[in-house]
C-alpha cells in the first residue's frame, strides 16, 4: 500500500465520521448514500423484476448501492404518493413511472397528487407493448381469421389483466376498428389473464411481451399483432397497423421519476447513469431474457412522450366509453 | 352477556345499512344484465341485516346471571397497549425502527406491566438490538431508519 | 418411460457440497421467517436476490430459494400453534386446534405432529412432482373461472362449518369477512368500493394485517385483561413429544391431508388455503369425535399442516412444467430465474435439465433437513411459553408490528392492524369465532371474481357452472354437503326433543 492510498483511506474514514455527525455536510456531493428505487408494486412483477435487473448492474456505474424497496398495495397509488411526499434530494426514486396508474388511472378517478406536476421524469427504460395472442392450437392463424370469425358472432370474449387498463383499452380499440362486439374479461393481473388464455377459457387474449413471450416460445400461444407504431423488438409479430387496423397505444411505460423540486443537475446525473446502464451488455442480455425491450429516453423527451400517451388514453377512454363504476 | 350481543346486533345492522346504501347509491347492482360492483355487497348487506336481527331476537330478555362485559378496570391494560401501538405507528417512520422498538418495549413494561425501570430498560435495549440484528443485519429488510439515517 | 437417469443426475447435483450448504441455508432462513410473522417467503426471496447473484449458478440459487419457500411453510405452523398468529393464509386453520393444544400444555405434541406431517406430506408431494407432474399441470390450466367458483363455494361452506358455536354468529363472521374482502378496487369493473376516500384502501386490505390483528393482537388484548403476572400456559408444559396415541390418531389425517394438499395445491391462486380448509373439514367429518375439533384435536393440526406442505411442493408443478407461477413466492422464484437467464417452463427440462432435476432432488434432501432441523426445535419452542406473559406480550406485539410494516413498507398497515386487533378483541369477548371471518376474507375475492368472470364468459347464463364437468361435480358436492348438514341438524333436533339436552 502506498502513501497516497493510506491518505485516501484516512480521509475516507474521516469524511465518513464527519458525515455521520453532520448529515447536512455529507449532502454536498451527490450521491453519498444508498439510493432507493421505490417500486409501487409487489415483488416478482414485471416492474419489480426490471428494477432488480437494474440494481444488479448498478454497482458498475454507481458508487452507492441502489436498493429496491417495494411499497405495494393501495392500487400502486400510495407507493407513488410516498415518492411525491419525500425530500427532493435524489435519494428516493419512483420506479415504474409511466404505467397505467400515471397514464390511465388519473382519467378514471381522482388521485391525491398530480402525476405530471408533482413528479419529474428522469428517463424511460422500457415500454411494454400490448400483444394480441391466441392459443397455439387455435383455428385463427392470422388477425384476419380472427376478425372474420368475430364479426359473425354475437359474443366474443378476451382475457385482459384489469378493466380499463392498457391491455383492455387496446383490445376494445381493436374491436371497434374491426367492427365486432367484444366482452373483455378482467382477470386478476396479467399473468392470470395469460393463464386463462392458455387454458382456452376465452376466444383471444394477450398481454405485455414479458407475460406472453415464455408461452410463445413454448408453442402454447400464437401472437397475431402488437399495438405499437413500429414492431416491438421483443416479439416477432406484425403491428395492427400493418394489418390494416389503426390500433396504436403507449402500452405500459416503465420509467423513473423524482419528486418535484429535485435539482436539474441530479436529474441529469441520474439520467446519464441509467443511460449507461441501458447500454451495458449484461443488462441487454438480461432484458432479452425478461422479454422487456430497452427503449431509453432522456428527461425532456420522456416528458413529452408521457403527456402524449396520457392525452391519447384520455381520448380513447371517452371514445370507447370505458368507465369504471 | 345478552346486552352485549344486542348492542353487537344493532352495530351490525348499522353496518348492513351502510353497505346497502353504498351498493345502491355509489355502486352498480346491475351492470348491463351482468352482476355489477354492487351486486354481491347488496346481497351480503341484506343477509347481514337479517342475521343481525336474528342475533338480537335470540338475545332478547334479561340475562340469567348478571355479568358485566368488562369486570372492574379490566379494560385499562388493553386500552393502554392500544395507545402504545398507536404511538409506535406515529413514531416509526419519524424516529426510525430502532428507537421505536426500544420505546415500545420499554413503555409497555413500564406502563402496562408496571415493572421497575431497570426491568424495562434492559428488555427494551435487548429487543432493539435483537430486532436490528435479525431484520437489519441478517435479513436486510428495508425498515425506516428515521433520524438515525446517515 | 420415466427418466431415472435425470433424477439420479439431479441427486448428483443436489448432493454436491455447495448445493447441500445452500439448501440448508435456505431451509434455515425459511424456517426463521416462517416463525417471524409477516415477513413472507416472497419478500425474503426478494431480499435474497443479491445473494443469489453472488452465487452465480442458477441451480444453486433456485435450490436455496426453494428451501426458503418450503422452509417457511414448515415454520409457519410454529407461531400459529404457540401464539395464535397465522403467518400465512394456509395456517389459519392450524390455529384453531393448534393453539388450543398449546394452551392445554400440549404445544410440543402439536408442533411435533406438524413437523412430522409436513415431512410426510412434503415427501409425498415431491414424489408426485417427480412422477406425474406434466399431465397434472395440463389439468390445472383447464381450471377456469367456473371451476374456481364451484371450488370456493365448497370452501366457504367448509368455513361456515368450521366453527363450533352458534350458527348465527358463524354466518355473521363469514358475511363480515366477505365484505371486508371487498374493500378496494372491484376486480371486474374497477369501481372503488368502501374506501370512503382513503387511497391506502384502494388496493384492499392485506391478509397478513387482518390475520395478525384478528388473531395475534386480539389475543394479546384479551389476555391483558386477566390479572397481571400470570403465565400464558397455566398447566405445566408436559410431554414434549407426540405420544403413540397421537400418531395413531393422526396417521390417516396426514395421508388424507397430503393427497388433498397435493391435488388442490396445483391450482394457481389460493390452492394452499383451500387445501388446508378442505383437509380440516374432511377430518372433522370422518372423525369419531367431531366435538373435539376446536378444542385441541390433534387431527385438526396434522391434516391441514400436511395439506399445506404438500401444496407447497405441488405448487412448483405449474412453474416447472408450464412456466406459470401459482403464487407470489413462486412468482418471485420465477423472476429470479429469469434474471439469471433460465426460463422456467416446458423447455426447462430440455434446456436446463440440471436445474429441473437438481431442484427436485434437492427438495427430497431439504425436506429431510427440515425434519432434522425442526424436531429438536420443538422442545425449545414449547419452552418459550414458559416466559412470563408480561415479557412475552410486548415481544409478540413487536414482531407483529414489524411484520405488518414489512409486507408493504407502509405505516398505514399498522393502523389497520390496530383496528382489526380491536375488532378481534371484541369478537373474542362476545364469543364470535374469527377463523371463519378470515377464511371468508381470503376466499371472497376469488369467489366474486370467478362468479362474475364466468357470467361474462357465458353471456349471463348460470348454466356454465353446471354444464362443465369439473365445476358441475363440485356444485353437486356442495348441494350434497348442504343437504347432509340440514339432515344431520334435523335429526339432532328430533333427538333433542325426545331427550332434552343442553342447548348452547
Amino acid at each position: 500500500m502506498n502513501k497516497r492510498r493510506i491518505l485516501v483511506l484516512v480521509l475516507t474514514v474521516l469524511a465518513l465520521s464527519v458525515a455521520a455527525v453532520f448529515p447536512a455536510l455529507a449532502a454536498e456531493k451527490y450521491p453519498s448514500k444508498p439510493i432507493e428505487l421505490i417500486v409501487p408494486y409487489s415483488a416478482g412483477g414485471s416492474t419489480d423484476v426490471l428494477a432488480r435487473a437494474i440494481a444488479k448492474v448498478a454497482p458498475k456505474y454507481f458508487d452507492v448501492p441502489l436498493v429496491v424497496v417495494n411499497k405495494a398495495g393501495g392500487g400502486a397509488i400510495p407507493g407513488r404518493d410516498y415518492v411525491v411526499q419525500s425530500k427532493p434530494d435524489g435519494y428516493i426514486l419512483l420506479f415504474g413511472y409511466g404505467s397505467g396508474e400515471d397514464l390511465v388511472v388519473p382519467h378514471e378517478r381522482p388521485l391525491p397528487f398530480d402525476t405530471f406536476k408533482d413528479l419529474l421524469p428522469v428517463c424511460r427504460i422500457s415500454q411494454h407493448s400490448v400483444v394480441l395472442a391466441v392459443p397455439a392450437d387455435s383455428q385463427f392463424k392470422t388477425l384476419k381469421d380472427l376478425v372474420t370469425w368475430a364479426k359473425s358472432r354475437p359474443h366474443v370474449t378476451a382475457a385482459v389483466s384489469t378493466k380499463g387498463a392498457a391491455v383492455d383499452i387496446a383490445f376494445q380499440l381493436f374491436a371497434k376498428e374491426a367492427g365486432f362486439k367484444l366482452t373483455s374479461i378482467p382477470m386478476s393481473g396479467g399473468s392470470d389473464a395469460v393463464t386463462a388464455l392458455t387454458g382456452h377459457q376465452v376466444d383471444f387474449g394477450g398481454g405485455h411481451p414479458s407475460e406472453v413471450l415464455p408461452h410463445i416460445k413454448a408453442d402454447r400461444l400464437r401472437p397475431l399483432a402488437v399495438a405499437l407504431a413500429e414492431r416491438d423488438p421483443a416479439v416477432d409479430v406484425p403491428t395492427f397497423k400493418e394489418q390494416g387496423y389503426d390500433v396504436v397505444t403507449a402500452g405500459s411505460v416503465k420509467g423513473i421519476a423524482v419528486p418535484k423540486g429535485t435539482p436539474r443537475a441530479i436529474i441529469d446525473y441520474l439520467a446519464d447513469k441509467f443511460h449507461q446502464i441501458t447500454r451495458d451488455p449484461e443488462f441487454i442480455s438480461m432484458m432479452k431474457d425478461l422479454g422487456q425491450p430497452i427503449l431509453y429516453m432522456g428527461p425532456d423527451e420522456y416528458a413529452g412522450f408521457l403527456k402524449k400517451g396520457f392525452d391519447q388514453y384520455g381520448n380513447l377512454l371517452k371514445e370507447l366509453k370505458i368507465e369504471t363504476k | 352477556m345478552k346486552k352485549g350481543q344486542r348492542i353487537t346486533g344493532i352495530v351490525l345492522l348499522a353496518v348492513a345499512g351502510l353497505v346497502i346504501q353504498q351498493a345502491i347509491f355509489v355502486l352498480r347492482i346491475n351492470d348491463g344484465g351482468q352482476p355489477g360492483s354492487g351486486f354481491l355487497p347488496f346481497g351480503l348487506g341484506i343477509i347481514l341485516a337479517a342475521l343481525a336481527i336474528a342475533l338480537i331476537a335470540v338475545n332478547l330478555g334479561p340475562d340469567a346471571e348478571k355479568s358485566a362485559l368488562w369486570a372492574a378496570g379490566a379494560w385499562v391494560r388493553p386500552l393502554l397497549s392500544v395507545l402504545l401501538f398507536a404511538a409506535y405507528a406515529l413514531a416509526l417512520e419519524k424516529l426510525g425502527y430502532i428507537i421505536s422498538v426500544f420505546a415500545l418495549v420499554f413503555l409497555w413494561l413500564m406502563v402496562v406491566e408496571r415493572k421497575k425501570w431497570l426491568q424495562a430498560v434492559i428488555p427494551g435495549i435487548l429487543s432493539a438490538v435483537g430486532v436490528w440484528m435479525i431484520f437489519g443485519l441478517l435479513l436486510n429488510v428495508p425498515l425506516p431508519m428515521g433520524i438515525l439515517a446517515r | 418411460m420415466f427418466d431415472f437417469h435425470g433424477l439420479f443426475t439431479g441427486f448428483d447435483i443436489a448432493f454436491s457440497l455447495v448445493n447441500l450448504l445452500y439448501a440448508f441455508i435456505g431451509a434455515l432462513v425459511g424456517t426463521a421467517i416462517g416463525v417471524l410473522p409477516g415477513l413472507g417467503p416472497a419478500a425474503t426471496i426478494a431480499l435474497l436476490l443479491p445473494v443469489s447473484y453472488k452465487i452465480g449458478s442458477p441451480v444453486t440459487s433456485i435450490i436455496m430459494m426453494a428451501g426458503v419457500y418450503y422452509g417457511a411453510m414448515y415454520g409457519g405452523s410454529t407461531t400459529s400453534i404457540l401464539l395464535n398468529i397465522p403467518g400465512e393464509a394456509a395456517s389459519v386453520v392450524t390455529c384453531m386446534d393448534g393453539y388450543q393444544m398449546a394452551k392445554k400444555g400440549r404445544a410440543g405434541a402439536a408442533l411435533g405432529i406438524a413437523a412430522i406431517g409436513s415431512f410426510v406430506a412434503g415427501t409425498i408431494g415431491i414424489l408426485g412432482l417427480t412422477f406425474i407432474a406434466p399431465p397434472l399441470a395440463e389439468i390445472a390450466i383447464r381450471f377456469g373461472p367456473p371451476e374456481y367458483f364451484a371450488l370456493t363455494v365448497l370452501g366457504l361452506l367448509m368455513a361456515t362449518y368450521l366453527g363450533g358455536g352458534s350458527a348465527i354468529k358463524g354466518l355473521i363472521m363469514v358475511v363480515v369477512g366477505l365484505l371486508m374482502g371487498m374493500i378496494g378496487l372491484d376486480p371486474i369493473s374497477g369501481a372503488v368500493r368502501f374506501t370512503f376516500g382513503n387511497v391506502n384502501l384502494q388496493g384492499g386490505i392485506d391478509f397478513v394485517t387482518v390475520a395478525m390483528g384478528m388473531f395475534g393482537v386480539g389475543e394479546i388484548l384479551y389476555n391483558l385483561e386477566k390479572t397481571e403476572g400470570v403465565q400464558l400456559v397455566t398447566d405445566k408444559v408436559k410431554n414434549l413429544w407426540p405420544t403413540l396415541a397421537d400418531f395413531v390418531r393422526s396417521r390417516w389425517a396426514i395421508v388424507r391431508g397430503s393427497v388433498i394438499g397435493f391435488l388442490v395445491g396445483i391450482l394457481p391462486g389460493g390452492g394452499a388455503v383451500l387445501s388446508s380448509l378442505l383437509s380440516y373439514a374432511t377430518e372433522k367429518k370422518v372423525s369419531k369425535h367431531p366435538e373435539e375439533f376446536g378444542q385441541g384435536a390433534i387431527e385438526g393440526v396434522a391434516g391441514p399442516e400436511s395439506a399445506n406442505n404438500a401444496a407447497a411442493s405441488s405448487s412448483f408443478i405449474p412453474l416447472l412444467t408450464l412456466g406459470i407461477p401459482s403464487n407470489a413466492s413462486i412468482a418471485m422464484i420465477f423472476a429470479a430465474l429469469l434474471i439469471q437467464g433460465v426460463t422456467p417452463g416446458p423447455f426447462l427440462l430440455k434446456e436446463h435439465p440440471d436445474v429441473f432435476w437438481g431442484v427436485i432432488a434437492s427438495m427430497y434432501i431439504g425436506n429431510a433437513m427440515l425434519l432434522v432441523l425442526n424436531l429438536p426445535l420443538v422442545g425449545v419452542w414449547a419452552q418459550l411459553l414458559r416466559v412470563p406473559y408480561a415479557y412475552l406480550a410486548p415481544i409478540i406485539a413487536l414482531f407483529t408490528l414489524i411484520g405488518v410494516y414489512s409486507v408493504n413498507n407502509s405505516a398505514f398497515d399498522i393502523w389497520l392492524l390496530i383496528v382489526t386487533g380491536i375488532l378481534g378483541y371484541l369478537a373474542r369477548k362476545l364469543n364470535f369465532e374469527t377463523g371463519p371471518l378470515l377464511l371468508a376474507f381470503v376466499l371472497g375475492p376469488i369467489l366474486e371474481r370467478a362468479l362474475r368472470q364466468s357470467l361474462l364468459i357465458s353471456a349471463g347464463s348460470p348454466a356454465i357452472f353446471f354444464a362443465r364437468p369439473i365445476s358441475g361435480a363440485m356444485m353437486a358436492a356442495a348441494v350434497l354437503f348442504i343437504l347432509g348438514n340440514l339432515w344431520a341438524s334435523w335429526k339432532k333436533s328430533r333427538e333433542s326433543k325426545v331427550q332434552p339436552a343442553s342447548v348452547s
